[in-house]
Order: C-alpha cells, then sequence, then structure tokens
C-alpha cells in the first residue's frame, strides 16, 4: 500500500518537475539552461526513488534559486519552494 | 474493572507484597546480604549513640569535678576523656575511614570480583535449589554490576589521566610554553573541550597563541567556541579576517540553525561542512563579498563571503558555488551593525546535479538571514 503511494506520489512530482523544467527554460528563454537540466536530473532521482540525491537536490533547489532572489519572488520561484516542499514529504516517506 | 483503595483486594494484595519484601530483606535465611547490611548500619548506629552519650558523660564528670575541686576525679576522668577520643574517635575513625576507602578500591577494581562473584555464584545457585528467592539473586546482580562498572570506570579514568598527561607533548613547542602558563584546571578545560569539539591540534595551537596576544577576542568566548573558531581559522587559513569579525560581533545567544528561516532549514544546513556555523550578531558594520554572474543575480542574496580577491574559478570552487553563477563578478556589500550572521566553512557539493566536481568547498561562506539588511557598496 505504502510502495504504492510513494510510487504514484513520486509520479505527480515527476510530472511537476518536467512542468517547472518547461517554465525555467521559458523564463530564462534558454534551452540549455542550468537549472532546466538540473530539474531534468531531478525527475531521473525521482524514478529511481534516490532517497539521498533527492537530500542533495533539495539542497540544491533552495541554493539555486535564492542565488537569483528575482526568480525567487516570481510565481516560478513560489512553486520551485512549494516542490521542493514535496520533494522533503516523499523523502520522509521513503525513510 | 479494578478495585483501587487498601481495604480492596488490589491494595490488600499490594500491602502484603511490600510487608513481604521488607521481611524477606531483614531474614538472614532468605536475604544474608541485605540482613547484614542492615545490621552493620544497626550496630554502626548503636556503636555511635553509645561512643557519643560516653564522651557526654566523661566530658560531664570531668568540668563536675574542676567545678568542685576535685582534683583526683579530674585527672581519673581526664585521662579516660582523652583515652575515649584518641582510641574511641581518632582510632576507630581512622579505621572505619581505611575500610571504606578499602571498601570502594575493592568496588573499582577487580579485588571486588573474589567477593561479588562467589556471593552472586552462591545466590544463583540457592534460587535454583528453592532456597532463596529472586530478590536475593537480583540484589547480588547488582552489586556484581556495580562492581564492573567500578572497574570501566577505573580503567576510562586511567585512560583518560594518560591522554591528559600525554595531551601537551602533542602540541607545538610554542603552543607548549602557553599551554604550561596555564593554571592545571584551565588545562583540565581546554583537554576535556579539546577531547569533545574534536579540533584537531593545529586548531589548539592557534587557540593558545591567540589567547597569549592581549585583546585577543578568542580570550572572551567560551572555550568550546574559541575551538570552534580556531579550528575555522586554521583550516581556512584566514585567521586575521575571522578574528576581526569576531572583535566585532558577539556570539549570539541561541545556535546557529534557530536563526536560519524555518522553512529553508533543512537546505540551508548541509550547505555548511560539518553542518556547523558561528552565529554572530555584529557589534559594527562589517564589509562582506558577493561572487555572482550567469544566472546568480548580484543584490538580495544571503550568500556572501569574506574573500575579496578570488578569481571566479576559485570562488566557484571554494565556496561550492551552483553551476548558474559564473562567480565572474564580485561586489563588496556593507552589513549593518545588530545584523545575525552565519559564519561557516563551505560543504562540498561536488557530486551534487547543481554544482559538479570543481565545487570542493572548503572556504569561508557567510549566511545572511535576512539578505534585505545588506547594502551595496560601490
Amino acid at each position: 500500500m505504502k510502495t504504492e503511494q510513494i510510487k504514484t506520489f513520486a509520479t505527480k512530482l515527476i510530472e511537476e518537475a518536467s512542468l517547472l523544467q518547461q517554465r525555467v527554460k521559458e523564463y530564462y528563454n534558454d534551452e540549455n539552461d542550468e537549472l532546466a537540466l538540473f530539474l531534468r536530473g531531478i525527475a531521473e532521482d525521482l524514478e529511481n526513488l534516490d532517497r539521498e540525491k533527492l537530500r542533495g537536490d533539495r539542497v540544491g533547489i533552495y541554493r539555486v534559486v535564492s542565488d537569483a532572489p528575482t526568480l525567487e519572488k516570481s510565481e516560478l520561484g513560489k512553486d520551485l519552494y512549494a516542490f521542493n516542499g514535496r520533494l522533503k514529504e516523499l523523502i520522509a516517506m521513503l525513510e | 474493572m479494578i478495585a483501587w483503595g487498601r481495604r480492596s483486594e488490589t491494595g490488600r494484595n499490594i500491602i502484603r507484597f511490600l510487608t513481604d519484601r521488607v521481611t524477606s530483606l531483614n531474614d538472614s535465611d532468605r536475604n544474608p546480604v541485605t540482613t547484614a547490611f542492615a545490621q552493620s548500619i544497626r550496630d554502626g548506629w548503636a556503636g555511635l549513640a553509645y561512643g557519643v552519650n560516653s564522651t557526654l558523660r566523661i566530658a560531664g564528670e570531668t568540668f563536675r569535678s574542676i567545678g568542685n575541686g576535685d582534683w583526683q576525679r579530674v585527672k581519673q576522668y581526664g585521662s579516660a576523656l582523652v583515652e575515649g577520643t584518641v582510641k574511641g574517635w581518632l582510632w576507630g575513625g581512622i579505621q572505619t575511614t581505611a575500610e571504606l576507602l578499602w571498601g570502594a578500591v575493592k568496588m573499582v577494581t577487580p579485588i571486588g570480583l573474589f567477593e561479588t562473584i562467589p556471593a552472586w555464584w552462591s545466590s544463583v545457585k540457592d534460587a535454583w535449589a528453592g532456597k532463596r528467592g529472586g530478590w536475593d539473586v537480583a540484589l547480588t546482580s547488582l552489586v556484581l554490576l556495580t562492581n564492573v562498572l567500578g572497574m570501566y570506570g577505573t580503567v576510562n579514568g586511567v585512560r583518560t589521566a594518560n591522554e591528559f598527561r600525554t595531551f601537551q607533548d602533542t602540541l607545538s613547542p610554542s603552543a607548549q610554553s602557553e599551554y604550561i602558563t596555564l593554571s592545571t584546571a584551565e588545562q583540565i578545560r581546554l583537554f576535556d573541550a579539546a577531547r569533545n569539539t574534536g579540533v584537531p591540534s593545529t586548531a589548539i595551537e592557534f587557540y593558545l597563541s591567540e589567547i597569549g596576544r592581549p585583546g585577543s577576542p578568542l580570550a572572551e568566548l567560551p572555550l568550546a567556541d574559541a575551538l570552534k573558531i580556531s579550528s575555522l581559522a586554521t583550516e581556512t587559513g584566514q585567521g586575521p579576517v575571522l578574528l576581526n569579525y569576531i572583535s566585532h560581533g558577539e556570539l549570539a545567544s541561541q545556535s546557529w540553525i534557530e536563526y536560519v528561516p524555518i522553512e529553508f532549514r533543512d537546505t540551508v544546513i548541509p550547505a555548511f561542512e560539518g553542518e556547523e556555523a558561528i552565529p554572530l550578531k555584529l557589534t559594527q558594520s562589517r564589509v562582506a563579498y558577493r561572487y555572482w554572474g550567469g544566472k546568480s543575480e548580484e543584490t538580495s542574496s544571503p550568500w556572501l563571503t569574506v574573500y575579496s580577491d578570488l578569481t571566479a574559478e576559485q570562488a566557484r570552487s571554494l565556496l561550492a558555488l551552483p553551476k548558474a553563477n559564473l562567480a565572474d563578478h564580485i561586489t563588496p556589500f556593507l552589513i549593518p551593525e545588530d545584523t545575525i550572521v552565519l559564519i561557516g566553512k563551505a560543504a562540498s557539493q561536488s557530486t551534487e546535479r547543481w554544482a559538479g566536481s570543481y565545487a570542493t568547498g572548503g572556504g569561508i561562506q557567510i549566511y545572511v538571514p535576512d539578505p534585505s539588511v545588506l547594502i551595496k557598496l560601490p
């Protein structure tokens, strides 16, 4: 039951990561933006349910977004932080 | 439903159980250890009461004889008083102290095992044979355990004493000369703090050389904090810059984590090596520097540093900056007085997707929990 819940939640987050990746590319108007590439990597970690990698990814989201305060204050920045919060929930479920 | 109260069945059972235990503890057949212990307390108490009573009586007689001018009786009672005091109190006191010390020695060394193991084994055998209850086994087990714990404490104490004795030898000659100027109590405190914080000997040497300097800010700090700062100073090679910050600030009252906005705590903590940082409230404004460029922005970010002269490559490496931060710009910022800053060593992020092998960390980073206070300098 719990495994199913985790998989369902992770799938939702993979979809969310994909959408955020698209929005970041549009925000910066850059197909090869580092944050967008990072989000694609997070989707891989979500597929593998790699808890340790996901922990590092959470640090990265905060580190990258807080390094760019204009992005941080935008809707996209707020959504990235909200996504980070959901990653935390998933990590807690994996423990 | 259980009925409680002393007249209830449960209450009667509890009272019966307790009464039986107390009776059992004073029954030499069932509990020889506790019975002997209780008897020795009773005997000791009776002896003490008798001694006090006799001494007071003879002293009273001596003073009464002095009042009556009966020198014959003064001599008689006086010599009895002296003899009683010397033999009874002094000699008896010495004997009791020696016995107590011997008992303590036995309990913290294997000597005690010659008594505690046979007593325990005897109680176990008697319990198997149904002669004694489980209480005796529990009690003798407790005594045996105390003996073993005492031995462990002795071994630990001897090892610690040895470490303390050789601690000085781990320091450089100049640090040793500072160390020997400390009082023994201060030496023990330093040894203990160094062990607890696990700082390297280079940090202790830095601390010792600093506190030997008049007006050093480290001398004002709690020892554990001073050692942490010394450790950061030696590991980053930025002693003077760090001490400059410390001397223009005071250690904030709470743990550094408490100053990080709650929603970011678990993502900020791993950014510092060893998940450690020093919380400082500035008493004078200080200048700090921000490396930025690429998608990273100049203002309003909480991430700063003390370095003013790094190349982009060095900054990205030492500060473990994200890939998106090209660090090809540097801007000085004034951090105003009363601002809380968190100073620590940047953790390595070399295996993270958002950084890379270049991001080894190890440089001093400053996290300003409220970056809105920062003033950009020209």
